[in-house]
């Protein structure tokens, strides 16, 4: 475990210093940037002081360090409040969406992928086939965008896109920041009913994309492991269909899956971004962006630096769960 | 040996066709013998002679793109060629077991071996889950695994090739099967290790009076440790007979040619001589003898349907021109 | 190629017509984007007051925008921007990216570790954000645009180059050409280099639909190509903020017209991978 955390800190070395070079990289001042449109030269000249960015590079650097370790992500020029606040504020957002998305592409990719490779040649397994490359093919915003028309314009099943919760209901005591968890530990059900609705969209959405390269990398996995001597052997020792399934294939089929979990999670990262824009999710994705456009650039780099570290933390995770999986990876070594 | 009871294993005019890119493949072409139980027969031939396809056709695990196309496998009243998967799954594992070839892959590489064991004795044993990992570690002690109770929760990697191959032993004989088919159990072990697991799959057999099918292509092999052979090539069974008199008197010219290229301890490398030629393409339209084409003694007359005689009682051969 | 390959090729291609019709598609619209602007029946960037917000008709099959610019004309010129941005982002990805990787794979030792350093750490980042940071450090332009997707490919090639080119270095392909006399270098160029290409062109083509996925994604969000230049991430967003009140044309066939685009080159890289290892179908 040690040995695992120890592989993951040149990871997040790397996110540190490479999101260093791209914030001081910005085109023109970056004190300029920092302090905002509207700041005057004095204000500027203070921002440049307290960021250090009037020292030499190296030094810089130091600063740029022990400000993280401290915790401390700089400040919003357009909220006035400190970047770290607002982020922890919106993470939980982010993290809703991201994680309810991921459980519905799993939920409907892994069986599609199971049933197309014990039914190989059969409809199913066109449909899937053909599903998944057309999947893939899918813009987010745009899949977003149209599920909106449909669903809110044209049936008008789905409520206004605007947020997490529809402003006639006050929002569940906060006890994880999940709004569906909370609601149902709150046992209030119809607020869990009107947040249901307001993340349905959005996490389809984001689900529709993932759902493809899970549903492909399922069935060629189930179909490789479907072939192999052990099967072979559990179906001549008469063990009963479920078990050479589920208990024999599946959980063999599932370790390339868990792998290719690492490049579902950077698009899921990155395409929080943008449907966090069309479905104006309050997460950090929004949150960025809105700093994006109003030039405030502490926002965006604290944006990178969580996002990254969030990712290096999610990578460690599925390492550990391949482990769990796959004891050869964890005897051995 | 008296063999008049009635087998308990009666192939009939088995027939295997698999559907290629190139074409339709024969594999198996009326196919047909008997076992009976408590006896040991050796199924002999070439690599690609059938030997496997037939035991997987037995079994019903081939390949999807193989097609039974005839032929019926009697055994303990059920036609195992046109049981239901249902009826077959009662039997496979219970009165029916295999071993394979390759036993390192042959196990489920993630799952303790233990447990494997566990899993056949809870399908078909009618072992309560308490007793089951007791039982699995009885089946440990009996195929000869040092340290049982502590192996039972090692994974297949762990585990040397000759372990791999006592443990598939253990699954297959969980539930004290009738038959057992072994698939060329000890190709890929070392001299030393393959004399052990044959010693063990005797000792075994003659303990439970189980039958067993030793599929190989060592004619030595079989000649050690079977009282019947039956030799194959390319889809067809040519000769049938008990060891001793296949060997003093073969009655196919095949069968001589194969014990010719057998190394004994008695005769020198010099002795061997290889069988010209090599097994046909079993694509597209075959003469009703397959080993015509390597056959020194063949005559028009071979050219006939293939007929199957028995010259001397228990002794099969299918040949116009027996030796 | 030898006549094998061909007959091979071919019946790949009958077994499956969809690769035909994705790379007939795929040619049509290598021909919208040189001839685009030559094409459009209207400018796309002429503003027409008096027809804003007008749906799909006979004289503006697309529909016009909020500024009464025509539709169908916005979306064959973007055609040009897109490929542009796609392809040159894909060549300048694979060139770099392949030759550090094959480079790595070669020498090893210290090229090797800092190929996989920087492979890592572009890898240690969610690379649409990654893609984003890039873009917002450099200026919106296109060619950070391209530069950014560029990068966020590299450790792809340079991964599966290193890997082939490991695979050669093992069986002793450097060791035979110094023995015969000839440098590193040159057995690098003549001999590992191009073997390791054909696999790589596979990824190739199923990388362009994603690059362009990218580059109209950074669009969307405001980063890189700039309105009024046409380019269809740049399209869909103007038309989100009229998704809601039911003037669905402006988003819709842009994002259609993406979506197609990207299918194809999917379509095609899935033909070429059975075209080339007909054992790795999917």
């Amino acid at each position: 475990m040690a040995r695992r955390l120890g592989a993951a800190a040149p990871g997040l070395v790397g996110v540190v210093v490479v999101t260093f070079f791209l914030m001081r990289a910005l085109p023109g001042d970056p004190a300029a940037y920092f302090a905002g449109n509207a700041a005057s030269k004095e204000a500027i000249e203070q921002v440049r002081a307290k960021l250090g960015l009037d020292k030499s590079l190296p030094e810089q650097f130091v600063v740029y360090v022990r400000d993280l370790a401290r915790g401390d992500l700089g400040q919003s020029v357009t909220t006035g409040q400190p970047v770290r606040a607002e982020m922890l504020a919106r993470l939980p957002a982010s993290l809703e969406l991201t994680l309810t998305a991921l459980l519905l592409a799993v939920a409907v990719a892994l069986p599609a992928g199971v049933l197309a490779a014990t039914r190989p040649g059969s409809v199913v397994d066109q449909a899937v086939r053909v599903l998944t490359t057309a999947g893939v093919s899918l813009p987010t915003f745009f899949t977003g965008l149209l599920l909106v028309y449909v669903f809110y314009y044209l049936l008008g099943w789905a409520p206004s896109p605007t947020g997490r919760l529809d402003s006639l209901f006050p929002t569940p005591p906060k006890l994880t920041g999940f709004y569906l968890a909370d609601s149902l530990l709150a046992r209030d059900l119809e607020i869990f009913r009107a947040c249901l609705k307001q993340i349905a969209l959005p996490a389809v959405t984001m689900a529709l994309f993932v759902m493809a390269p899970l549903a492909r990398m399922t069935r060629a996995s189930m179909l490789g492991v479907l072939g192999s001597d052990f099967i072979r052997t559990a179906r001549a020792s008469g063990l009963a269909g479920g078990t050479v399934l589920w208990t024999y294939a599946f959980r063999n089929a599932m370790l390339p899956v868990v792998t290719t979990l690492g490049m579902i999670f950077s698009f899921m990262l990155g395409a929080n971004v943008l449907v966090e824009k069309v479905f104006a999710w309050p997460g950090i994705g929004s949150f960025a962006l809105e700093a994006l456009l109003a030039s405030d650039y502490a926002p965006v780099q604290g944006f990178i630096l969580t996002m990254a570290t969030l990712y290096v933390l999610l990578n460690l995770g599925i390492d550990i769960l391949y482990g769990l999986i796959d004891p050869r990876v964890r005897i051995e070594a | 040996m008296r063999r008049d009871a009635a087998p308990l294993l009666s192939v009939e005019d088995l027939s295997v066709e698999f559907r290629t890119r190139d074409g339709v493949v024969r594999a198996l072409d009326c196919v047909g013998f008997g076992i009976h139980r408590g006896e040991t027969v050796g199924v002999v031939g070439e690599s690609g002679s059938g030997k496997s396809v037939m035991a997987f056709s037995l079994m019903r695990i081939l390949d999807p793109a193989a097609r039974i196309t005839q032929g019926r496998a009697t055994f303990g009243g059920l036609d195992l060629i046109a049981a239901s998967e249902r009826e077959l799954g009662l039997r496979r594992g219970r009165d029916l077991a295999m071993i394979f070839q390759n036993p390192r892959t042959a196990l489920n590489p993630i799952r303790q071996i233990g447990r494997q064991i566990g899993d056949v004795l809870l399908r078909h044993a009618g072992v309560p889950r308490a007793q089951a990992r007791a039982r699995a570690v009885q089946l440990l002690v009996q195929v000869q695994i040092p340290d049982p109770e502590r192996r039972y929760w090692a994974y297949p990697f762990e585990l040397s090739g000759g372990m791999c191959q006592r443990v598939m032993i253990a699954l297959a004989l969980a539930c004290g099967p009738a038959l057992l088919i072994a698939d060329e159990p000890t190709t890929g072990l070392d001299v030393t290790t393959q004399a052990a697991i044959m010693d063990l799959i005797d000792e075994l057999a003659l303990q439970s009076h189980m039958a067993t099918m030793l599929i190989t292509h060592d004619l030595g092999l079989a000649a050690e440790h079977c009282e019947r052979i039956v030799v194959m090539h390319a889809g067809h069974v040519v000769e049938c007979a008990p060891t001793a008199e296949l060997f003093s008197s073969p009655r196919h010219t095949y069968t001589a040619k194969l014990i010719g290229a057998t190394p004994r301890p008695v005769s020198s490398s010099d002795d061997l001589a290889a069988i010209p030629g090599g097994l046909p393409d079993l694509r597209g339209d075959l003469p009703p003898c397959r080993y015509r084409a390597r056959c020194e003694r063949y005559a028009p007359l071979c050219d006939g349907p293939l007929p199957r005689s028995e010259p001397v009682p228990g002794h099969l051969v299918a040949c116009w021109k027996p030796l | 190629m030898t006549t094998a390959a061909l007959r091979h090729a071919r019946y790949v291609v009958t077994e499956n017509p969809i690769t035909l019709v994705a790379f007939s598609m795929l040619l049509g619209l290598l021909l919208l984007a040189l001839l685009g602007p030559l094409v459009a029946p209207y400018d796309p960037l002429k503003s027409d007051t008096a027809n804003t917000l007008k749906p799909p008709s006979a004289r503006h099959w697309f529909g016009t925008d909020q500024l009464g610019r025509d539709m169908l004309s916005r979306v064959m010129v973007a055609t040009r921007l897109d490929m542009v941005i796609a392809f040159s982002a894909v060549v300048l990805s694979f060139a770099v990216g392949s030759l550090a990787g094959a480079c790595a794979g070669v020498f090893g030792g210290w090229t090797e570790r800092l190929v996989s350093r920087i492979s890592d750490t572009i890898m240690a980042f969610p690379l649409f954000v990654l893609a984003m940071g890039i873009v917002a450090a450099l200026g919106n332009s296109v060619f950070n645009v391209i530069l950014a997707t560029a990068i966020i490919n590299l450790p792809f090639y340079a991964r599966m180059a290193r890997a082939e080119a490991n695979v050669r270095r093992e069986a002793g392909f450097v060791e035979a050409a110094r023995l015969s006399g000839n440098s590193t270098m040159r057995v690098l160029a003549m001999h590992i280099y191009p073997n390791c290409l054909p696999p790589m062109m596979v990824q190739a083509s199923l990388n362009l639909g994603w690059a362009m996925l990218n580059a109209a994604g950074l669009a969307f969000i405001g980063l890189g190509v700039r309105p009024p230049t046409p380019e269809w991430g740049i399209l869909v967003a103007e038309g989100a903020s009229f998704i809601l009140s039911g003037e669905w044309w402006i988003a819709l066939f842009p994002g259609l017209a993406l979506m197609s685009t990207v299918f194809c080159f999917n379509l095609m890289g899935d033909g070429l991978r059975d075209i080339m290892d007909p054992r790795r179908r999917t």
